[in-house]
């Protein structure tokens, strides 16, 4: 009886607190109004969804047009201009659009729209970036105004990843063909609308007073600013000259921490790896790969290149949620020398070998340029001899990606929401992004049975499998995925970052001022 | 002097002509071109895909070919299209020209204003603590690199004076004071610096020519040590004077593109910068040859005001 009681008033106590703590969220009630000013480094060369795969265009761009699912902060594909959509079979999408979504000219969305849209990416002839991705798309049917039905080539789990995709936004069919292009003009469904666009300066957009999402956005307006240079951005958040901003360099961290400035560290989907080329011997041997992976010491890099704002990671990195597996648990992951040195001797690489190590100038991108030379010194222990050959961007890129002679390098390849989209241009024998010329059987008909399986549980399993394998052929060392870094003053409110990167929650963000 | 324009004016071309060769021919050797920058990385390179883009931006023709094709167009006036953005590139220049041009007469202004008194009172008096500062403050504004300053400045006014702008360029048409106060510290970046260079010559100039015979002749006639000093002895100087000022305004063309990318100033030093790193090479090309003209203007300017000044220069042209 007395223990009832006891029970009974913890009840009412937990209730009140919870009466309290919700009385004072709606006292915290979003405000209406204010023009956010964003800090950006990079300016938008020019403005196309489709064709122009700039990060700065498509940080603007979140803001402008919708797709027809939205990567959430969680990576999943949530309804936003389709507000349902049925699989009735593996290779067949029916969706179902939202009605009386307009365009901010006030014409009104149609599935004619999304069809044109989606054509104009697949257009083989077109060059769109994001063409090889959706080219698993047979074909595109408007069933009515407001219903669109798309049938795949083949089955792909990771479809509805792919429309939230940066690339896949919907735009106007009318504006297209009225324009003729869409490099100065942007007239999309988003949260907000494009005004004025000084090219080198800022870009000004304004409350869409018809967006689709009733009550947003609570801004009247975003003025995006340009500051090349993260120490005046840092210093032009102090100021307030700017609200919000960002941070690529994390040594730059230390000078915006003050008390009035929030910093966000969204871990990302993005990683740093350590490329090993496997059609230059002596990287052919796997026992040498497999040397190589257990002399890096990937904590050590994490911890001074990255500043400890990153995650270490498996094939696939934390942010991936239930496919990933801890970097922890997977071979050759755990620093081993004398593990390392036995293997090299095994491979008739005792006294180790010369080599050469490209990466990109610390100007450019100071953790892969910083990564590079501790890896040097790693592979010193084995008596392996590394050069650094430090490459300006271009001339990086143009060996990296086009000759693809570099023996070993570091880089960076950039997330996608879906493991498939994540792993298989990376890792398939033919893959564009496969820099390393893995071909393995296993793998490549691993990664055809990820993109094939529908079902959650059986994809996990095939997932974990792949990681294992992966980690097993070493195509190269996985050393960490940094963290998005937004700084913003306290004032700020609502803003949630995704592991994609995106600004589209400004929609929900207000100022507390 | 009609001979000496039309010769000036034939160098001219003969310049601008070499440096457009030299610049279409060194952005194409150089490893690594736009299609690496667009289609490396995260895009992915599919051959099909390269193949097809070279021939949209015209990369597959030969060399010699892409460059009759630009010089032929260059002719009709057509500096062509950005590779990047899609936009005719003086389209783009004509933004970012008087952010630039602002910036350089600005500089020089504050260096002249600055340095030419301060050199002038360090040579007249000499030993003293006046001459001690201009003598130090010189080696350190010939020793300090240009971001350095740059950023220290911002940090700095961003601290203890918040109400300086330190990013975020406003243009003169739509609000002068507005643009004043957004130009008001990379001028003084760059001013500080160069007005050391201009006040170390000013002194040694002055120098040189206080302790030379017509300025004991001068004294010897009479005339005022002000008369002295400005009517003749400072305007002996100038010549020097107005050489280094030339290199000067040379020295902060170059070192816009770091300030103008400190301060967020959008102007040609960091569209030329943008050009390079993205193998935009339109905008190389014509950025280049925009910065070149402005140096052969500025030789020329120099040349003029020497004549100017100095009759003698006058009387051999």
């Amino acid at each position: 009886m007395k223990r009832r009681v006891v029970r009974t008033i913890s009840l009412l106590v937990i209730l009140m607190g919870l009466l309290v703590f919700t009385g004072s969220a709606i006292s915290a009630a979003p405000k209406q109004g204010g023009i956010l000013v964003l800090g950006k480094i990079g300016e938008a060369p020019s403005l196309d969804p489709h064709f122009q795969s700039a990060a700065a265009t498509r940080r603007l761009l979140d803001l402008v047009y919708s797709k027809l699912v939205f990567l959430n902060e969680k990576m999943e594909p949530i309804p936003d201009l389709a507000e349902a959509w049925d699989i009735p079979d593996p290779q067949t999408y029916i969706f179902h659009l939202r009605k009386g979504v307009v365009f901010h000219n006030g014409d009104p969305l149609t599935a004619e729209d999304v069809k044109f849209s989606l054509e104009r990416i697949i257009d083989p002839t077109a060059n769109s970036w994001g063409g090889a991705a959706l080219s698993v798309i047979d074909k595109i049917v408007v069933l009515d105004k407001h219903s669109i039905k798309i049938t795949l080539k083949t089955p792909h789990a990771g479809f509805l990843a792919l429309l939230g995709s940066d690339y896949a936004c919907i735009v106007s069919e009318k504006v297209v063909n009225e324009h003729g292009h869409l490099k100065d003009i942007a007239v999309g469904t988003g949260p907000f609308k494009l005004v004025k666009w000084t090219p080198g300066i800022s870009t000004e957009l304004e409350k869409n007073e018809e967006y689709y999402k009733p009550g947003l956005p609570y801004l009247d307006g975003i003025r995006m600013q340009i500051i090349p240079d993260e120490l005046s951005m840092i210093a032009a958040l102090r100021t307030k000259r700017i609200d919000m901003g960002l941070i690529q360099d994390p040594r730059n961290l230390r000078l915006a921490e003050m008390p009035e400035v929030n910093i966000t560290k969204t871990p990302s989907l993005n990683y740093v790896y350590f490329g090993l080329n496997t059609n230059i011997p002596p990287l052919d041997d796997i026992r040498v790969r497999r040397a190589i992976a257990l002399a890096i010491n990937k904590e050590e890099i994490l911890r001074i290149v990255g500043w400890n704002l990153g995650k270490l990671l498996s094939p696939l990195p934390p942010g991936h949620q239930k496919f990933a597996l801890p970097a922890e648990d997977m071979p050759y992951f755990k620093q081993d020398l004398e593990e390392a040195k036995r293997l090299m001797k095994e491979a008739g690489y005792e006294n180790g070998f010369s080599t050469e190590i490209v990466s990109p100038l610390p100007s450019d991108w100071p953790n892969l340029a910083g990564a590079a030379m501790m890896i040097q010194a790693d592979l010193e222990k084995l008596g392996i001899h590394a050069e650094i050959k430090q490459l300006e961007l271009a001339s990086y890129l143009y060996r990296t990606d086009r000759l693809k002679d570099a023996p070993m390098f570091t880089q960076l390849n950039s997330g996608r929401a879906d493991p498939d989209d994540q792993l298989y241009s990376v890792f398939f024998s033919t893959g564009p992004l496969n820099r390393a010329f893995l071909a393995d059987e296993k793998v490549d008909y691993l990664l055809n049975e990820g993109r094939a399986t529908l079902d959650p549980e059986k994809r996990v399993a095939i997932y974990k499998e792949l990681q294992v394998r992966l980690a097993e052929m070493v195509p190269m060392v996985w050393l960490y995925c940094p963290d998005l870094i937004d700084i913003s003053h306290q004032y700020v409110k609502g803003f949630i970052q995704t592991p994609m990167w995106s600004y589209r929650y400004l929609e929900q963000t207000w100022l507390d001022k | 002097m009609r001979e000496y324009l039309i010769r000036k004016l034939i160098l001219l071309v003969l310049t601008l002509l070499s440096v457009s060769i030299l610049v279409f021919v060194l952005v194409r050797v150089i490893p690594g071109d736009i299609i690496d920058v667009l289609l490396g990385g995260e895009v992915g390179y599919f051959p099909e895909r390269v193949a097809l883009m070279r021939q949209e931006l015209g990369l597959d023709k030969p060399l010699h070919v892409q460059f009759s094709l630009w010089i032929r167009a260059l002719l009709r006036g057509d500096f062509g299209v950005s590779l990047r953005s899609g936009k005719p590139v003086v389209e783009e220049l004509l933004i970012r020209l008087p952010v630039t041009a602002q910036l350089m007469f600005g500089s020089i202004l504050v260096a002249l204003i600055l340095g030419i008194p301060l050199g002038v009172i360090a040579a007249i008096k000499r030993n003293s603590l006046i001459e001690k500062f201009v003598q130090y403050f010189g080696l350190l504004g010939l020793s300090i690199p240009e971001f350095w300053w740059g950023t220290l400045l911002i940090l700095g006014a961003s601290f203890y004076a918040p109400w300086i702008p330190t990013t975020g360029y406003v243009s003169a048409v739509i609000s002068p004071i507005e643009n004043i106060k957004s130009m008001f510290l990379p001028v003084v970046t760059l001013g500080l610096i160069s007005s050391a260079v201009i006040m170390r010559m000013t002194r040694s100039a002055m120098l040189d020519i206080l302790e030379s015979n017509f300025i004991t002749v001068t004294r010897a006639k009479g005339l005022s040590e002000k008369l002295v000093i400005f009517r003749h002895a400072l305007r002996n100087a100038l010549v020097p004077i107005i050489t280094v000022a030339g290199v000067q305004a040379g020295q902060i063309l170059g070192g816009a593109i770091v300030i103008e990318q400190l301060f967020a100033l959008p102007g040609i030093g960091r569209f030329v910068l943008d050009g390079i790193l993205g193998r935009d090479y339109p905008v190389i090309q014509i950025g280049v040859l925009t910065i070149a003209l402005a140096f052969v203007c500025i030789n020329a300017l120099t040349d003029i005001l020497y004549a100017a000044i100095d009759p003698r220069v006058r009387n051999n042209l």
